[in-house]
């Protein structure tokens, strides 16, 4: 039986407005972000496995990233997304994107990479569109174009985003094949949906490396595919885009600042969850008491 | 069994696209016009046909050589490809359909004045506005073979922003003003009514619109996560070693225990990874194993039509 004390406790609970209880998150999470704080940050095992997979990718290979986010989940897959075409960008790997599960998406991750490479102090001119890196846009992920895909990249993309013939496109000229014995050495899925499942079942069989960006909810379930070595890396969400920054040598004091208010969002509701139990750790104590 | 390709043009083009189209219709009146029986007889038939050619383009071991499933002098690889770019063109008109039942659903409300009908006229002027200035933008760009020269640098036919005569050339080359096709490169972002529309506004209101969750979750926090059973506290700490761990928070807790030590393994950050690596994985594993078994269990119930839908009951 719940105790007075504890009763009281829940009808305050009950009674408590929602919007003090928003209130305080922003109250939590605001001081971090305007005192830019910053807190420790060691990278983890699957940030650092994806980072070893991009350098062990041999020069002449493509990397194909898979950019399924939009807007909604940019606070995470954007840093992702920036993140690692950084690193290529300093590996000198050359890179094509496209998209599988948002028809917005491309042109988000245009304007991301487009930045990135102001970012690494390169020209237009010096990591060019067609040359160097492409955008193939949106494909509706269904599964007959996923196999005819996995077999033939040719065969699945015939344009870029901005409807260029991929004939066109100087880096994908005789690129068809995915795994060692093809042109394509890694995927690297930058996501907030389930798109990896696409990859795991019909890019595998390839030999293809698969990497995954996906944002903090999904890393739980993937943990099993890093076991198996069917991913070679994973980033979780906007840590694991800090972490990869810290990794490639180019912190982003701006995301470690965010992180901090991140964390403080976190113990706030570590702190509710605790203050919604009130009630009933006093039964517990109560009762010992008796 | 090869298939030739086909590269048709110009007057061939729409002659094919027109037979194709007037085919696609035919089919579906006779569909249409067919008794129920008829119709099921069709869709199971489509099902398992559709299932068959997978199952055994998946089954039959390649072509050593090619790399490529042949049955019967029938290859069944190309053929998936074909299937697949089929498939895209498919599921391009669901986009179609989507619109026109969100402006079924919206018209509705509005023609009858329903409870928010406002929200319905919100929802056509921001359809049109982006749909008018995104085709108004782009249309040259699929149907004039030359502008691609004309936002090129180096191109004989390049429209030079820094150059006397941009306005007169953006005037006569250009179907569009610079305000709805900014084409001066050193704009970033460009400066036109789509891109305003497209980084201004919808890219806020999708990213604010995903940020209200952290709301919803703090509301919940305190009221859903009540710890009642043995089962529950396990599940509670679990969840705030993980929060914790997943922040550098969790990290700034517990610096002060040598990560190089012999107690390395009771920093936070080493907790979490070791629940999500070794107590979490096994067990997405075992879920993985149920939902594959489950799917097979569907997929086989819906190849061979015997799962139960509305149109077969309504049929039989």
């Amino acid at each position: 039986m719940q105790s007075r004390t504890g009763a009281r406790w829940e009808e305050f609970l009950g009674r408590l407005d929602r919007r003090l209880v928003s209130l305080g998150l922003v109250l939590f999470t605001l001081p971090p972000l305007v005192g830019k704080w910053v807190l420790p940050l060691t990278a983890s095992s699957p940030s650092r496995a994806l980072q070893a997979a991009v350098e062990a990718i041999p020069p002449e290979k493509l990397v194909f990233i898979s950019s399924d986010w939009d807007a909604g989940t940019q606070a995470e897959s954007r840093p992702q997304l920036t993140a690692i075409v950084r690193h290529l960008l300093k590996q000198k790997r050359k890179f094509v994107l496209f998209s599988v599960n948002s028809p917005t998406g491309p042109q988000i991750a245009q304007t991301t990479v487009e930045k990135a490479i102001k970012e690494e102090d390169l020209t237009e001119e010096q990591w060019k569109y067609g040359r160097d890196w492409a955008n193939l846009g949106y494909k509706v992920a269904n599964t007959p174009w996923i196999r005819t895909l996995s077999r033939s990249i040719q065969e699945a993309m015939k344009e870029d985003w901005q409807n260029t013939p991929i004939s066109e496109l100087e880096i994908l000229k005789g690129v068809d094949r995915w795994g060692p014995d093809g042109q394509v050495a890694m995927l690297i899925d930058v996501t907030g949906s389930a798109t990896i499942e696409y990859w795991y079942a019909y890019l595998t069989p390839t030999k293809v490396k698969l990497g995954l960006a996906c944002t903090g909810v999904m890393a739980p379930e993937q943990y099993p595919y890093l076991d198996s070595g069917q991913l070679s890396g994973m980033l979780t969400g906007m840590k694991g885009a800090a972490e990869y920054f810290e990794l490639i040598g180019a912190p982003s004091p701006e995301l470690r600042v965010t992180m901090a208010g991140q964390s403080f969002a976190h113990l706030y509701i570590v702190l509710l969850i605790l203050l919604g139990n009130v009630p009933i750790f006093l039964g517990w104590w109560q009762r010992r008491q008796r | 069994m090869q298939f030739p390709s086909l590269q048709l043009a110009g007057s061939e083009f729409w002659i094919a696209a027109l037979l194709a189209l007037g085919v696609a219709a035919g089919i579906l009146a006779l569909v249409h016009f067919a008794n129920n029986q008829v119709k099921r007889a069709v869709i199971v038939g489509c099902a398992f046909l559709a299932g068959l050619f997978y199952f055994l383009e998946f089954f039959i071991p390649p072509d050593l050589k090619s790399e490529e499933v042949i049955v019967l002098r029938w290859n069944l690889t190309q053929t998936g490809s074909i299937i697949g770019n089929a498939a895209q063109v498919i599921a391009g008109f669901t986009f179609l359909l989507g619109i026109y039942n969100l402006v079924h659903i919206h018209g509705n409300i509005i023609r009858r004045l329903r409870g928010g009908w406002i929200n319905s006229v919100a929802f056509f002027a921001a359809f049109l506005a982006m749909v008018v200035f995104a085709f108004w933008r782009d249309w040259q760009n699929w149907f004039d073979p030359l502008y691609p020269n004309y936002i090129t640098p180096g191109k004989p036919e390049f429209i030079d922003p820094k150059g006397a005569t941009f306005a007169s050339q953006v005037a006569d080359k250009l179907w569009a003003p610079l305000w709805v096709n900014d084409i001066v490169k050193d704009h970033k972002p460009r400066q036109d009514v789509y891109t305003l529309l497209f980084e201004g506004v919808y890219r806020n209101m999708d990213a604010t619109m995903f940020s209200i969750l952290a709301f919803y979750i703090v509301s919940a926090a305190y009221r859903a996560f009540r710890i009642r059973t043995r089962e529950a506290a396990v599940l509670m700490i679990t969840a705030v070693i993980v929060m914790l761990g997943q922040v550098p928070l969790g990290q700034f807790l517990t610096n002060w225990i040598p990560a190089d030590g012999f107690f390395h393994g009771l920093r936070l950050e080493e907790i979490n990874q070791f629940v999500l690596g070794q107590i979490n994985s096994p067990v997405q594993r075992a879920i993985g194993f149920g939902i594959g078994l489950g799917g097979l269990a569907m997929a086989l119930r819906i190849w061979l039509s015997l799962e139960r839908g509305s149109y077969f009951e309504e049929g039989s």
